[in-house]
Parts: C-alpha cells; sequence; structure tokens
C-alpha cells in the first residue's frame, strides 16, 4: 500500500477509510464458506400449511433445505428478543410479517442457493392483516401468545403481556398530576395529533454473518454487529453452550446506527452450520435488508393546557409505537419515549401514556435516535403550533417554558450537567449571524424553524475494559466499543493516553473478538464513550495501585505513596515493573468496569435516578419551498449539542453534522410503503430514496456547549437526529404558511395544504 | 440456467487489472463487481447492486463505472483500475490527504468509490460547488459526509489547479 505514514491523530480515522485500509467483515470471509439463503413469505399474516422442498434439495451443491423444527434439532431455544421472548430464528410456522423467512436454504456457494430457494414452494392459509397503528391498537387477536417477558436487562424487568388488549406488549405511565383538572380552568386547551412513517437505517454495507463450527464443538463467529458481548449471550443460550465456547468476531462497520444490535442473522447461521457440519455463511442484498427492523411508525396525540402568556400548565401524551409483528427493542423503547415525551419544559403537569402494540408491519427496531426523534416531532410541531395561534413567536414560546439549569425533569430525575438554556441560547446567538437566504426565484418562498430536546442514555447497562500496561510503558487496551465511524477507536486510545500520560502513538486498542475483549452491552443509544470513560479511569486506577505496590520493592527514596500519580513519573513505569519483574519488566493488566446506579420508577413512572445522563440537542432548518410544486429543498441545517466533553471535537462535530443530514433525509424523503395485504412495495434503494449530494443542505453547521467544569463525555451519535424535522416542519409554515403533521413531508402533502389553505 | 442451476454459462475473459494481466472465468451474467471481488479488490463494495450508490466504482479504461451494472464478460480486453491500483497517483493521494483534513469520512464504506467518481473532476478544472455536487450525485453515503466530502473534493482540485498553474 502507500508509503506513507499514517497520521495519529483525529484525522487518521478519514485516512484510513480514504485509503481504502479498512477491512469490513465481507472482506476476510473465512475459509471453505457456504452460504444460506432465505425464502420469504409472501404473504404478511398466516399459517404455513405445506412446504414442497424435494426439487431444492436435488439441486447438485445444495446442502440442506431447512424449516424452523430442523433448525430447533440442534437448538435449545429458537427464540430471542430483548423484552419478550417472541421471535423465532426464522417463522415457527405462523408468518406475521410479509418477507419474514420461512425456510433456509444452504449450499456450496450463493449462486447455488439463490437458484434452489427459487425452487421452493410454500402454501399458506391466510390471516387477516392488521397494519395501522390505531388498527393495531384496537385489534382483539393477540399476534403472539404464551410470550415469556425476558430478564436481560433491569429496566424491562415486570413485563407482562396485557390481559385487557392482548396485542399491547407494553404500556408505560408517566404522570404527575391530573391534566383534565388543569385544562379546566386553563385559558387554553391545544390537542394536535402526528404520525411517523416507517423508515430502514439502510447502512451501505448490507449485513452479513459467517459461523464456522470447529471440531470439537465450539463456534466462530464472524458478524457484523454493535453488540458483540450481547450477541455471544443469546447464542449461549439459544444453543445451549457455554459462552466460552463461542467466539464473536466482529470488524468494523460499514455503518450501524442501531440497526446492527442484538440478535438478527446469527441464530440462523450458527444453527445452519452446526447442521450441515461445515462454515455457513448470510450476506444480505440491500434489498433484504429491508426486511429487518425498521424505525418503527408512530401516532402521537398530544395536548397542552396553556395560560395567556404561553405558559405551559399541562400537557397530555397518548402515543402509539407501530412495533410490527416482533418486540424486538420496543419495550424499552415505549418506555423511554414516553418518558421524554413532554420535552424538556418545565410543566408542572404531564400524563403520559405510551404503548406499544403488535402489527403484521416487518419488525420495529431502532435507528439513531431511539424512538426519540419521532417523539420530538410531536411536541415541537405541537409547541409551535401553540405558540402560533397565541401569537408569540417559536424562540420567546420556548424560553418562556424550557427547563433550568440544575432542573428536575418529569421523571424525578435531576438533569445533571445538561442544561437546556445553554444549548437553546448558543443555537440563537449562532442564527444571529446567519440570516435567512433570500431566493433568487421571486416564486420561491424561505423560511426558518427551531426545535430542541432532550434524551437519556440506554438503561442501566455495564462496560468493561481491561489494559495491558506493557514492559516499556506503553498500553494495548482491549475495549469492547464497536468502531463504526464515530471514531471509537481513536477515541478509546486517546481517552486511555489522558490517563496513562501517553501519546496516542503509545496507545493500542484491540476489539472486535470476544475471547479477548471483555464485556460491553454495546456501541449504541450513546452509552458506550461515556460508560467506557468511566471503566477506563477505573482500569487505569487499579494499574496505579499495582505500580505503587511494585515500587515498594525500591529504595524509599523512589518508593510512591497514594499521593503519587505513578504515570505522572519521569521513567517511574518502567521502573517499577523492572523492580517488580527483573530487568525485563512484565506486563501489568489494570480492569475496569461501569455500571450506572438506576432506582426503577413508580407506578407513576417516577425515579430519582432513571438515567446516568441526559443528553440535549437544538437545531434549526432554513428551507426554500417551491409553492408551486411542494418541494421542500434545505439551505441550512445547524445543530447544537450538550456532548459533555468531547474527545475529538472535530470528528464529533462529522457525527452531528451526519446524523442531522440523515434525519432531514428520512424526515423529507423515506418511507417504507406498504400495500393492504401487508406487502413491503419499496426495499432496496432504486424506490426508497435516500439523500445524496445534491439534496443535502447548502451549508451544514455543528457545534458544542457544555457546562463549565464538565470533563465526562456523553452521547453523541443520536443528538444531531432529535429536533430535525421538526425544524422542517416549522421552517415549511415560515415559509408558507401550513402546517405539516405527518413525516415523511411529502411535496404532494405540502401542495394540497398549500392549496387547502389558499381555498379557505 | 443450465447445468441444474449451477451457475450458467462460463466465459474466459483477459483484462488489465492496476497493471496485471488477468484471466479469470467469469458467469456470463456476473457483474464485474463480483469478479473484482473475487481477485481481492476489497475497495470495490457491492451496496446497491443497481447502480445508485457507487460504492462499487472502478476506472474501465480510464472512465468511471458501477460495475455493479457492467457485466463481468464485457470487460474483456479493457484496462480496469481501482483504488488500492492508484497508490501512487498524485491526484489520489491529494483526495486522500483532503479527506482526512476534513474529516469526510465516517463509516468509510462509500469513501473509495467517492475518490474513483471524483478523480474525473481533475481533469474538469475549476469546479463550483454545485458541479461538484452534480457530478458526485451517484455515490451515497449513509453516514452523509457530504458537506466535508464537497470540501474536501473542492480543496483538492483547488490544491491541483493552482499547481498547474505555477
Ligand atoms: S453497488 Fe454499484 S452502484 Fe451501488
Ligand atoms: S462514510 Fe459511511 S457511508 Fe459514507
Amino acid at each position: 500500500m502507500t508509503a506513507q505514514k499514517l497520521p495519529r491523530d483525529w484525522t487518521s480515522h478519514a485516512w484510513e477509510r480514504a485509503i481504502g485500509n479498512i477491512r469490513y467483515t465481507d472482506d476476510d470471509v473465512p475459509r471453505g464458506m457456504t452460504y444460506a439463503v432465505l425464502v420469504r413469505a409472501t404473504i404478511a399474516h398466516g399459517q404455513i400449511t405445506s412446504v414442497e422442498r424435494d426439487l431444492a434439495r436435488e439441486v447438485p451443491g445444495v446442502l440442506g433445505v431447512f424449516t424452523f423444527e430442523d433448525l430447533m434439532t440442534v437448538a435449545r431455544d429458537g427464540y430471542h428478543g430483548t423484552g419478550y421472548r417472541d421471535q423465532p430464528m426464522i417463522c415457527d410456522g405462523i408468518v406475521r410479517h410479509y418477507g419474514e423467512p420461512v425456510i433456509v436454504v444452504v449450499a456450496t456457494n450463493q449462486r447455488i442457493a439463490e437458484y434452489a430457494a427459487g425452487l421452493v414452494s410454500v402454501n399458506y392459509a391466510q390471516l387477516p392483516v392488521v397494519l395501522g397503528d390505531r388498527e393495531a391498537l384496537a385489534n382483539p387477536e393477540a399476534l403472539h401468545r404464551d410470550v415469556e417477558p425476558s430478564a436481560d436487562f433491569i429496566d424491562l424487568k415486570g413485563l407482562k403481556p396485557l390481559a385487557n388488549n392482548p396485542n399491547i406488549y407494553v404500556r408505560s405511565i408517566l404522570r404527575t398530576g391530573d391534566f383534565d383538572e388543569v385544562a379546566k380552568s386553563a385559558p387554553h386547551v391545544f390537542e394536535h395529533q402526528f404520525s411517523t412513517a416507517s423508515a430502514s437505517a439502510a447502512p451501505l454495507e448490507t449485513v452479513s454473518s459467517y459461523a464456522v463450527p470447529n471440531r470439537d464443538g465450539s463456534v466462530e463467529m464472524l458478524t457484523q454487529t454493535q453488540m458483540p458481548s450481547y450477541v455471544r449471550v443469546q447464542l449461549a443460550r439459544m444453543f445451549g453452550m457455554t459462552e466460552s465456547r463461542i467466539r464473536v468476531r466482529h470488524a468494523p462497520l460499514g455503518g450501524g446506527f442501531g440497526f446492527k444490535i442484538y440478535a438478527r442473522t446469527e441464530p440462523i447461521v450458527m444453527a445452519c452450520a452446526l447442521l450441515v457440519g461445515r462454515p455457513v455463511g448470510i450476506k444480505f442484498s440491500m434489498e433484504e435488508q429491508f426486511y429487518l427492523p425498521h424505525r418503527r411508525g408512530t401516532t402521537t396525540t398530544i395536548s397542552s393546557a396553556v395560560d395567556e402568556d404561553g405558559k405551559i400548565l399541562a400537557r397530555r401524551c397518548f402515543i402509539i409505537w407501530n412495533g410490527g409483528a416482533y418486540a424486538d427493542v420496543g419495550p424499552r423503547m415505549v418506555k423511554k419515549g414516553g418518558n421524554v415525551a413532554a420535552g424538556p419544559y418545565e410543566i408542572p403537569v404531564v400524563d403520559i401514556e405510551s404503548v406499544g402494540v403488535y402489527s403484521n408491519r416487518i419488525p420495529g427496531g431502532a435507528i439513531r435516535g431511539f424512538g426519540i426523534p419521532q417523539i420530538v416531532w410531536a411536541y415541537e410541531t405541537h409547541g409551535d403550533m401553540i405558540a402560533d395561534s397565541l401569537g408569540i413567536d417559536p424562540v420567546t414560546f420556548r424560553r418562556r417554558n424550557l427547563m433550568k439549569r440544575n432542573a428536575v425533569h418529569h421523571t424525578g430525575t435531576p438533569l445533571g450537567p445538561c442544561d437546556p438554556r445553554l444549548v437553546f441560547e448558543r443555537l440563537i446567538e449562532e442564527l444571529q449571524s446567519r440570516p435567512l437566504v433570500e431566493p433568487d426565484d421571486p416564486e420561491l418562498k424561505a423560511g426558518r424553524g427551531l426545535a430542541i430536546a432532550l434524551k437519556a442514555v440506554m438503561g442501566p447497562t455495564t462496560s468493561t475494559v481491561k489494559i495491558m500496561l506493557n514492559p516499556d510503558g506503553s498500553a494495548t487496551v482491549h475495549c469492547g466499543t464497536v468502531e463504526m465511524g464515530q471514531g471509537s477507536n481513536i477515541a478509546m486510545a486517546q481517552m486511555v493516553a489522558d490517563e496513562l500520560n501517553l501519546s496516542l502513538d503509545e496507545v493500542k486498542v484491540v476489539s472486535g473478538d470476544t475471547d479477548s475483549v471483555p464485556w460491553d452491552m454495546g456501541t449504541a443509544g450513546s452509552r458506550s464513550t461515556n460508560h467506557m470513560h468511566k471503566a477506563i479511569a477505573q482500569a487505569a486506577e487499579d494499574l496505579r495501585a499495582q505500580l505503587r505496590s511494585l515500587s515498594a520493592a525500591m529504595d524509599t527514596e523512589s518508593q510512591i505513596g497514594d499521593d503519587v500519580d505513578p504515570f505522572k513519573v519521569k521513567g517511574g513505569v518502567i521502573e517499577y515493573l523492572r523492580a517488580g519483574f527483573g530487568p525485563m519488566g512484565a506486563t501489568l493488566t489494570g480492569v475496569g468496569a461501569f455500571t450506572p446506579d438506576y432506582i426503577p420508577p413508580d407506578s407513576n413512572g417516577q425515579s430519582e435516578r432513571i438515567t446516568e445522563f441526559w443528553m440535549c440537542a437544538a437545531t434549526s432548518v432554513d428551507v426554500i419551498v417551491d409553492p408551486l410544486t411542494g418541494v421542500v429543498r434545505l439551505d441550512q441545517l445547524l445543530t447544537i449539542s450538550d456532548v459533555g466533553k468531547a474527545i475529538n471535537p472535530e470528528i464529533v462535530r462529522t457525527q452531528l453534522s451526519g446524523a442531522s443530514i440523515m434525519m432531514a433525509s428520512i424526515s423529507l424523503s423515506e418511507e417504507i410503503k406498504y400495500d393492504e395485504d401487508g406487502q413491503v412495495l419499496n426495499p432496496g434503494l432504486a424506490l426508497y430514496r435516500i439523500f445524496g449530494f445534491e439534496d443535502s443542505p447548502n451549508t451544514v453547521y455543528a457545534d458544542m456547549v457544555r457546562d463549565e467544569g464538565d470533563e465526562v463525555p456523553r452521547g453523541v451519535g443520536e443528538s444531531g437526529t432529535f429536533g430535525v424535522a421538526p425544524a422542517i416542519a416549522s421552517a415549511i409554515h415560515d415559509a408558507v404558511g401550513v402546517w405539516m403533521t405527518d413525516l415523511p413531508i411529502k411535496p404532494e402533502n405540502v401542495l394540497k395544504a398549500i392549496e387547502e389553505a389558499t381555498d379557505e | 440456467m443450465s447445468e441444474s442451476g449451477l451457475g450458467g454459462d462460463q466465459e474466459m475473459v483477459r483484462f488489465d487489472l492496476n497493471g496485471s494481466p488477468v484471466e479469470i472465468r467469469v458467469f456470463i451474467d456476473e457483474p464485474l463487481s463480483q469478479v473484482l471481488r473475487r481477485l481481492g479488490e476489497s475497495t470495490v463494495r457491492e451496496s446497491c447492486a443497481v447502480g445508485l450508490c457507487g460504492c462499487c466504482t472502478a476506472l474501465v479504461d480510464g472512465k468511471s463505472v458501477s460495475t455493479c451494472l457492467y457485466w463481468a464478460a464485457m470487460a474483456d480486453g479493457t484496462r480496469i483500475e481501482t483504488l488500492s491500483g492508484l497508490t501512487s497517483d498524485e491526484r489520489v493521494t491529494a483526495l486522500q490527504g483532503s479527506i482526512a483534513k476534513h474529516g469526510a469520512a465516517q463509516c468509510g464504506y462509500c469513501t473509495p468509490g467517492m475518490v474513483m467518481t471524483a478523480l474525473e473532476l481533475f481533469d474538469a478544472g475549476e469546479q463550483s460547488t454545485k458541479e461538484i455536487e452534480a457530478h458526485m450525485n451517484g455515490n451515497l453515503c449513509r453516514c452523509a459526509c457530504y458537506p466535508e466530502m464537497r470540501c474536501a473534493i473542492k480543496d483538492a482540485l483547488a490544491t491541483a489547479n493552482k499547481s498547474l498553474e505555477t
């Protein structure tokens, strides 16, 4: 490759990628790989009545054509799911969504497997299809029966299928008072309804997993995952093996976005590998990838009682989360989304009900923001509509209502160093030097909108780290954070270098292998950098203690006590290691683990400690609307986020900017379409359009603020997404005077709204 | 598909890959992207497989091509270049340096394709942002590094043009 030496600073992240130096999962497929291809359901709901697979089996090169029952011969439990164990490895006899895998064909190569898959025929007895949010809520039939809650997460303890409506799998309540009581005497009460469509994360590196069975019965899994530790736990449980016999490896990901979490294709390739006794892999096309969990659609009804000045007195929200066929991350998203549904506002009385429902859509997952963007869409647009009705400008409206520094959130948990007003005022300051563009064409209308939002980090989960201090004082860090574009490998190295007083060149990060890297719950929900930061501090403390005791073997002058940081003593570390182990020194291993404190909420959703930290971000958007076509173009997109301490400010800015553009794409262009039978109409990038260069805003700007003295990194990857959609809606209103309440905001709907407004 | 689906008819093709002659048997319906990956070209990546994302971009006889839409059988007799074959090309190293400086790669999956497509801009002289966007519009980035990539390309082009003048 190139003779140029890699720079070792934040720029090396992009540099390594620009020179093609990163090897992704599919670049190192294990030898002897055979391939599994999935036969998918052509209906959205029904019972499999018969399967005809003889023709496929006869194709030379085919190693197996498997049903769920076949896979179960090597599995102990064929079901997974983080809230409920409701998801079978492949269809268990009842098809619950279009495109659900029903049969797996394994062959010596992908072409043969694809060909043979085309020879399998499956017959179904169809059942009624339920797709819409409200229909799913009202559906008296349970899509699942006898589903066991899983006990994987402390914040999901106590989940029970709900008796009065079996199609609701979780209902979350947050209540600080009686909304109706306040509304009765309030000068104004407003109610609006908002919806969001399903969307796909569509990472450009399409999903793949490769399982290699060893002769001793152990299995090696190479997979694209944001959660290697969790995948191993699930595989061990499902296949009745000890975790020590399952090795999960991964490469840097070509995009994650919350899409590559939990167990997805891994159980399928694992079962197939055990059945055929050979390495088995799955590589999805972009189109197939659309059958993996989506950003779930929502319907939110939100009401506010306000006084004459626009001060919010009480707020009520009812959110339906359309979870599709399997609950997946739903239970957690429904709770977390519900918790923050009243927004970062001081509101004496909030009353929130958040429900997750099953339907015959593709399962709902998470994309960048874990449900929060759907919630913010509702409360920020609602707020602007109220301000508009009362004749208050959006900035004043927010200034009157935003939570103050050191506020206690509606859940009862303090905001800590996260200060919404600081974030908001920084955005306003930034906007002052950026006047709204004047379109060259007088027919076009420009407008500006803004939004602000709050999110809690993912529920209480653990990160652990192992730092090996080498005999020469350099460090090798074993850390489970998954590199997926956010620059974590550099960030982790920097955090260790800071603790150990080393240069970046002296720190190496090892990740991607559960055989050598200790537990990390996963790189998701903006948790990993924060939790690893704390684990690393602990591991460094562990090393310091060990170095101090090694120094006890030296003469009294050289010995160091608790008041001395051995890493700050020039040449000290090598000397202590030699004093302890002889002239060549030896490796010292420091370990650290971090799990946040957590207090489960009471029946009204109250807890003094529901989250380890909060994140706040504000967004502003300038749009140019063509009133003749309804087409909305983005001129400027600004994000201000409180990320705590930024390890690499330049990389943090690109993360915020990228997240905001991705969300602009989802807000204006992306929608998974279903026909009335539940068939997905636009899988793949041909009919599902994501933003390209020309769609991107002309100006994109992102910056960070933080409370003075806040030295702890918090979440980054998600916060750029929070307020984009409502800021766009508000900007459209500013430009052409209509309110859009359904996502995505389609040109035809903008046009219709403009025409209706003109007719009135 | 003939031979009970074993993959259909095959053909022998010969082309020049990054300066070395290659002879390889391909399926007649096999896209060039897959053949290049079989040959170990890891910077050629298949994503959308329908010519929309640009991840699979390579140069065929000097022109950037979405290799997922280009039958390998048609590549017989051509000269193919991928990013790994252009390590000493000054335009390429200038772009790579500029991408690093602007942080224009996040997950990096799209980045080699971006570089390959942007190369053609060097022959076009000074480019406005709009022209760069129009030329690059067939390369998607889900991490949405568009603003950074726009600047990175602009910078690299400006530097190249300046060195031409002097
Ligand atoms: S894979 Fe060829 S253009 Fe997308
Ligand atoms: S950097 Fe991730 S797709 Fe472009």
